[in-house]
């Protein structure tokens, strides 16, 4: 690439890389989304896992939500993906530097 | 707003339990509530084996991923040696807390056997959620690791394997080259990404060759670039199992890819906000700031001239 700034880019061109660069953070977001997928199921499993075995422990009849993991991940697949780009446009960090 | 799953769904967790339990004892449900909290932060870290040559940006992937800001090999690691193989293995500040990571040689740096390797790697393999085997993605000299593929990795048992990860990294160095990397758009060009494309296609195929069972799936990324690094994460967290996968992704802090895009290609929601009169100041920025402003001129300019022939680091 010879281009040093933006401004030496026909403008053609320009809209040709915007689009590239769209369907690069369309890609990003859709393997973001399914980290968080995978991770919230992964998290709701464990938890309804040991929150029977604490409340065996206590030898209480705690009731356990179980519809709760269930209506959380499907929150995931609808509601959240609505808020999702926003969230993880909030979370990115830059590097720290080498210590 | 910061995206953490374990946070976030506990406290939905724990406001279903009350609302479920009204009629419990406070204490109960409060007891409870602590011990659940106990074993969750006594859940051990995630523990992640790199495997890779000197250079091939085995450091330069760990900060991209979990934003570690420190090289691999620091001086908190423990050294394992065995049959002639050494494997690093220490604890690793992260932005998200710590990680414990296994830092093994390449083929290429060691004059150990493949069977030496086969019993290093399959103990390795037992003890970490994941392991991320890193490739260069410009070197196509990857004899080695087809033969140890094709002779020694498939005799490690197959749940084992499907914790590895085959990354090629420094795509942005892929025929063409670096010239042909858009510096403004962070992306590569249409030749360079045939060519990155073909480069995923053989060493899938090689892998696919020694290991029939293997499901994983090779990821080409840049950590230089911070190109395709949730791409990355994602195949990461694939290898992981289930009960596990949360913990790893508690502790993803990706490298910010859109720092290095020219805002007038991003749309309007993804331009970085600028920090207003009244946010708290970035301690990191502010120390830049002052260092800057005591250089001397010359120092000044001799930074700027760095920058802009942008070395390669790895």
């Amino acid at each position: 690439m010879t281009a040093q700034t933006i401004y030496d880019i026909p403008a053609a061109e320009q809209e040709r890389i915007r689009q590239q660069v769209l369907n690069k953070i369309a890609e990003m977001d859709a393997a973001e989304l399914r980290v968080h997928r995978q991770a919230s199921s992964s998290f709701a499993e464990f938890l309804s896992q040991l929150a029977y075995e604490i409340a065996g422990l206590l030898g209480y009849a705690i009731a356990i939500p179980l519809a709760w993991a269930q209506n959380v991940v499907e929150g995931i697949a609808t509601g959240l993906e609505d808020g999702f780009t926003r969230g993880m446009r909030d979370q990115r960090v830059s590097p720290r530097r080498r210590r | 707003m910061k995206v953490t799953v374990a946070k976030d769904m506990l406290a939905q967790f724990f406001d279903a339990l009350r609302q479920g339990n009204a009629d419990a004892p406070k204490a109960v449900l409060d007891t409870f509530e602590q011990r659940v909290r106990d074993r969750i932060a006594h859940e051990p870290t995630p523990r992640l084996a790199l495997i890779g040559d000197t250079g091939v940006g085995k450091s330069s992937t760990l900060n991209a991923l979990f934003n570690a800001g420190q090289d691999v090999g620091h001086v908190k690691a423990t050294t394992s040696t065995e049959h002639g193989i050494t494997v690093k293995i220490g604890p690793v500040d992260a932005e998200h807390g710590e990680i414990v990571v296994y830092d093994m040689p390449g083929l290429n740096e060691s004059l150990a056997t493949h069977d030496q390797h086969l019993a290093t790697y399959a103990r390795v393999l037992a003890d970490v959620d994941v392991a991320l085997w890193i490739l260069e993605a410009p070197n196509r000299a990857i004899e080695k690791v087809q033969s140890f593929l094709r002779t020694e990795l498939r005799q490690i048992n197959p749940k084992l394997t499907d914790r590895v990860v085959f990354a090629l990294n420094k795509v942005d160095l892929v025929y063409p080259g670096q010239t042909a990397w858009h510096p403004l758009a962070c992306l590569p060009s249409e030749e360079q990404q045939r060519n990155i494309d073909a480069r995923i296609k053989d060493v899938q195929r090689l892998v696919l060759e020694a290991i029939p069972s293997w499901h994983g799936t090779v990821i080409g990324y840049s950590a230089i670039q911070r190109y395709n690094l949730p791409q990355l994460f994602a195949v990461m967290l694939d290898a992981v199992g289930k009960k596990r996968q949360w913990v790893l992704a508690e502790h993803k802090a990706l490298a910010d890819y859109f720092e290095l895009v020219d805002e007038r290609f991003l749309p309007e929601d993804r331009r970085r906000a600028r920090p207003t009169k009244d946010a708290p100041p970035n301690r990191e920025d502010a120390d830049l700031q002052k260092a800057l402003l005591n250089m001397s001129e010359e120092d000044l300019q001799r930074l700027l001239d760095e920058r802009r022939r942008r070395p390669t680091k790895i």
